[in-house]
């Protein structure tokens, strides 16, 4: 699964605030993406990443994405994670 | 993890029982690729470095040796992706989600709290 294809599908998944799609392999299949939406407001960590995780299962199942590293924030949470990370 | 064997329904119930005991005789179960020793992906070993971090004992099952169990767990727990984690009986997701546990402190104050 391309980059774009990734980010393409939280964006119509989840309508979130902010994406951030990095591939960590060099291919097309290790990804960990950071996604910043309102939606998570009031979401423990487990429900949070199962609303990203749900709209990768096939992929997931078939091996097109091997892995998937997800970091959930609310728009109040991201800047001060933001700048721990980038 | 392309492709996990298809298993039985009187498969799934025996995985499910060994699941249920694991997790009744362990406070942190860590169903993962691997040993500890020797983790077989990214991260496995991440969350085995967390629980070496944190210091207590915990259960790691090597879910390469056994991908039926793998198979068994995505469906018992509805989420598709190895590690796998209980603490105190509950799952608690992945890697990611054993990381922030890990950092906000949670997890040492459910482990040793």
């Amino acid at each position: 699964m391309l980059p774009h294809e990734v980010k393409g599908r939280i964006e119509s998944g989840i309508s979130p605030e902010e994406v951030i799609v990095r591939e960590f392999s060099g291919g097309t299949d290790h990804y960990e993406v950071f996604v910043v939406s309102s939606q998570f407001e009031g979401l423990m960590s487990l429900k949070r990443h199962r609303l990203i995780m749900d709209l990768f299962r096939a992929e997931i199942k078939t091996g097109e994405v091997h892995a998937l590293s997800i970091k959930a924030y609310t728009p109040k949470e991201w800047p001060e994670k933001k700048k721990e990370f980038f | 993890m392309a492709t996990l064997p298809e298993i039985t329904e009187e498969q799934f119930s025996e995985y499910k029982a060994q699941v249920e005991k694991d997790i009744k005789e362990h406070a942190a179960v860590l169903y993962m690729r691997g040993v500890p020793e020797a983790p077989r992906c990214g991260f496995s070993a991440r969350s085995v470095a967390v629980f070496e971090d944190v210091g207590v004992p915990y259960h790691a099952v090597d879910l390469d040796s056994d991908r039926g169990l793998w198979k068994a767990l995505t469906r018992i727990n509805d989420w598709p992706t190895s590690p796998q984690i209980f603490i105190k009986g509950e799952f608690v997701g992945g890697c990611d989600n054993i990381v922030e546990m890990w950092e906000s402190g949670e997890l040492q104050q459910i482990l040793k709290g």
